[in-house]
């Protein structure tokens, strides 16, 4: 049913968000124009204001309004190791570990021919020349074990795998903590059985 | 009504983001050919569809919806190939390429498929170059056969007259092999000997120089049938 254009156009455009319907959006706005104005407000102000000042990190790439972020400003973090990632949400997930001290590098996607995505979509060479100008020691391809995410990792790893001072590593994969045996996919269990380590070393 | 299909065979062969939790999932299917199904919920930890995420898998799966967008029921692993190594991997991305850019949707094309198989299969164990490549040449050769653009490797397009190991003929991705044409002094990377050709038609890619040869023709062959369509990944990685 259509009420008014105004309604209905901000009804059409909270349908652009990932999971949200017309019958989500519906209650959306009419919780908004209904019970808070005010929130309203600040959600288009930031909104817009995110829209106009945040870009991307000049180093690593994740979403920021000024030059550098804050994990690339910070001087407590290791520069020597650099995680590479395909999204900003895995920046998020590894931050969220608590256990990674070093600094990132968002690609943004991964290869893709036939989404004909390459090395260029990536930023790669931006990526190779960082590892090089800050004499990068380790370098973590953390992409997704996809096809596409494997493939990214075996471009990146062709590219620098000549630099004596670098050393390249992977995420390990393997049974989830608390995953019960029987439970694991048969791709999983077959990774974690061809990763396994030496219990006498 | 709705309609199900149980119990297919199937390859993912290309997936991408759909709503929060859901992927859009491209299969080549044994029975049904190419289908795109939707795969709801998939990303949430306990989806009974996960097996679509381990890449290089023979899938079996249960699909349901008479449009175009099939829905995904259910998938398991019949069995995991496992390729990781660049080569492995870069011919995996090709190949689903080819498929893609090649096969027109719901066209089942059930050798395809079970060379398609084989292929993963014998690249488990291949890491080598020139193992590669054959398997990939081979490959190509069915794919153009059932597609209804087979290259006549045994007989002279004009004259009909059977390949001499020791002649050289000029190839027409339209006609075939020719001896004496007029092109063979404009296109000279199309010139091949009749040795290297005759090989092809046996499978023997043991030499390099039959290798080279049955790569030149078989990507003059696939471009023109590609029409205006590109393979991206020659420009990624070559
Ligand atoms: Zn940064």
């Amino acid at each position: 049913m259509k009420i008014s254009p105004l309604v209905d156009h901000l009804i059409e455009s909270f349908q652009c968000l990932p999971g949200v319907g017309p019958k989500s959006a519906q209650r959306m706005v009419f919780y908004l124009l209904e019970r808070d104005r005010e929130a309203g407000e600040i959600l288009s102000d930031s909104l817009k204001n995110a829209l106009n000042q945040v870009s991307k990190c000049n180093r690593c790439r994740v979403f920021t309004e000024s030059d550098l972020c804050n994990i690339c400003e910070s001087s407590k973090r290791d520069s020597y190791t650099l995680c590479v990632v395909e999204s900003v949400a895995d920046v998020f997930a590894i931050e969220h570990s608590n256990h990674f001290s070093g600094r990132d590098f968002v690609l943004h996607g991964h290869l893709s021919p036939i989404d004909n995505i390459g090395p260029e979509q990536l930023a790669l060479k931006k990526l190779f020349e960082l590892v090089r100008s800050e004499q990068t020691t380790e370098l973590i391809l953390a992409t997704n074990s996809t096809l596409e995410g494997e493939a990214t990792s075996n471009y990146i790893f062709e590219s620098l795998k000549d630099i004596d001072t670098l050393k390249i590593t992977k995420l390990a994969l393997g049974v989830p903590l608390g995953g019960e045996l029987e439970y694991v996919d048969g791709g999983t269990l077959m990774h974690a059985l061809s990763g396994r380590v030496n219990l006498k070393r | 009504m709705n309609k199900n299909f149980n119990s297919l065979l199937a390859f993912v062969l290309h997936f991408r983001a759909y709503k929060e939790t859901s992927l859009l999932v491209d299969f080549f299917t044994r029975d049904l050919g190419r289908i795109t199904t939707v795969a709801k919920g998939v990303k949430r930890p306990k989806s009974i569809l996960k097996p679509v995420l381990v890449p290089t898998s023979l899938l079996n799966i249960d699909i349901s919806g008479k449009r175009e967008l099939k829905t995904l029921k259910k998938s398991e692993i019949v069995s995991h190939f496992s390729l990781s190594s660049n080569s492995q991997i870069n011919s995996i991305l090709y190949l689903n390429e080819l498929l893609i850019k090649f096969i027109e949707k719901e066209d089942p094309h059930p050798l395809i498929f079970d060379r398609y198989t084989e292929v993963l299969s014998s690249l488990e164990n291949k890491i080598k170059t020139g193992e590669v490549e054959a398997e990939l040449r081979s490959f190509e050769l069915l794919l153009l056969e059932e597609l209804g653009y087979g290259i006549d490797l045994y007989l002279e397009a004009n004259t009909g007259k059977k390949i001499q190991e020791s002649s050289t003929y000029f190839f027409d991705p339209m006609k075939g092999f020719l001896i004496n044409s007029i092109n063979e002094i404009t296109k000279k990377d199309l010139l091949f000997s009749g040795q290297d050709i005759l090989n092809i038609a046996k499978g023997d890619f043991s030499s390099d120089k039959t290798r080279v040869a049955s790569k030149r023709i078989l990507r003059a062959a696939l471009d023109t049938h590609l029409g205006k369509k590109d393979l991206n990944i020659r420009k990624f990685f070559s």
